[in-house]
C-alpha cells in the first residue's frame, strides 16, 4: 500500500489558513499532531479512526474527515477530505475544539467544494516538526 | 517523545485488534482484563501501560516487543522509514521474513534429499530454525 500524500487547500479568497493554523500551535500540540500524522500516513483508510481520526456524520458533511489532537491543555481539529486522488488527503481547515464546531464544519464543506474545483491550487502539506 | 510512544503503541494495538476483527470486549476477554482497560490502551491520552501489559499483548498477537534505549537519531530514522507494517504488525505465521526463510529452507532440504546437492555439503539454511 502506498503511503498517503497530504495536501492543504488555500482559502477561496487567497491565503494559506492551514499554514497559519499550524504556525500558532504550541510545541505539545505540534508534537502530538506530527506523531498522529506519521502514523496515519502509512495506515489504510479503514484504520483512520477514533481517537486520532474520524469522519463527520451527516449527509451535508459526507466525505469530510478530521484529525484530532491535543496540546497545551487544548483540543484541536483539523478537517480535510480523502482526495482529490487516491491515497491523497487534503486538509481544509483547522480549529480549536470549543463548543459547537458547526460554523467550521460548514466552512470545511465550502472549502472541499473549492478544492475539488481548483485542484491545481492545492499545495503539499508540510509539517517539519521533529516530534520527539 | 512520550507523545510519539503513546500515539504509536496505542495505534498499533488498535490496528492489530481491528485487523483480526476483534472488538475491545473480545480482546479484553482474551487478556483477562476489562473492556475499559483496552479502551485506555488504545487511547493515547490515557495510554500508560507497563511493560508486562505490553508483553502480554505482544504474546497474544504473536508479534515481538522491543523496549530499549536508543540514540535519538535512530528514532528519527525509524520515524522516517515508517511503513504500513510498522503499525499493522504481522503475526509470526504471516511475517514475510519468516515465510521467505521457511520457503528457502524447504527448497534447500528438497534439493539435498533429492541428491542434486553435493553430499558433502549440508543444506545452506539447516541452522535456521523458526521459533514456535
Amino acid at each position: 500500500m502506498n503511503p498517503w500524500t497530504l495536501f492543504a487547500c488555500p482559502a477561496p479568497g487567497g491565503g494559506r489558513p492551514i499554514s497559519k493554523f499550524l504556525f500558532q500551535l504550541g510545541p505539545e500540540a505540534e508534537n502530538d499532531l506530527a506523531a498522529i500524522l506519521d502514523n496515519l500516513r502509512v495506515l489504510e483508510r479503514q484504520y483512520w479512526r477514533r481517537p486520532q481520526s474520524d469522519v463527520l456524520t451527516g449527509k451535508k458533511y459526507k466525505g469530510i474527515g478530521e484529525v484530532r489532537f491535543d496540546g497545551e491543555k487544548k483540543t484541536y481539529r483539523l478537517f480535510g477530505y480523502f482526495g482529490p486522488r487516491r491515497f491523497q488527503f487534503t486538509f481544509l481547515l483547522g480549529c480549536e475544539k470549543k463548543g459547537s464546531l458547526k460554523h467550521e464544519m460548514d466552512e470545511a464543506v465550502k472549502r472541499k467544494k473549492f478544492a475539488e474545483e481548483n485542484e491545481t491550487l492545492l499545495y503539499a502539506f508540510t509539517f517539519e516538526v521533529l516530534s520527539l | 517523545m512520550s507523545s510519539r510512544i503513546a500515539q504509536t503503541t496505542s495505534t498499533q494495538i488498535r490496528v492489530m485488534r481491528q485487523k483480526r476483527e476483534m472488538s475491545q470486549q473480545d480482546l479484553a476477554k482474551e487478556l483477562d482484563t476489562s473492556q475499559n482497560a483496552i479502551y485506555r490502551l488504545e487511547n493515547p491520552k490515557a495510554h500508560k501501560p507497563n511493560i508486562s501489559t505490553l508483553e502480554k499483548i505482544a504474546a497474544f498477537f504473536g508479534v515481538g516487543l522491543v523496549v530499549r534505549f536508543a540514540p535519538l537519531s535512530e528514532i528519527v530514522d525509524w520515524t522516517l522509514d515508517m511503513s504500513p507494517a510498522s503499525l499493522d504488525v504481522p503475526a509470526f505465521d504471516q511475517d514475510p521474513g519468516f515465510v521467505e526463510r521457511e520457503q528457502a529452507q524447504a527448497s534447500d532440504l528438497e534439493q539435498y534429499s533429492s541428491g542434486r546437492h553435493d553430499r558433502s555439503e549440508k543444506p545452506r539454511s539447516s541452522h535456521l530454525s523458526t521459533p514456535r
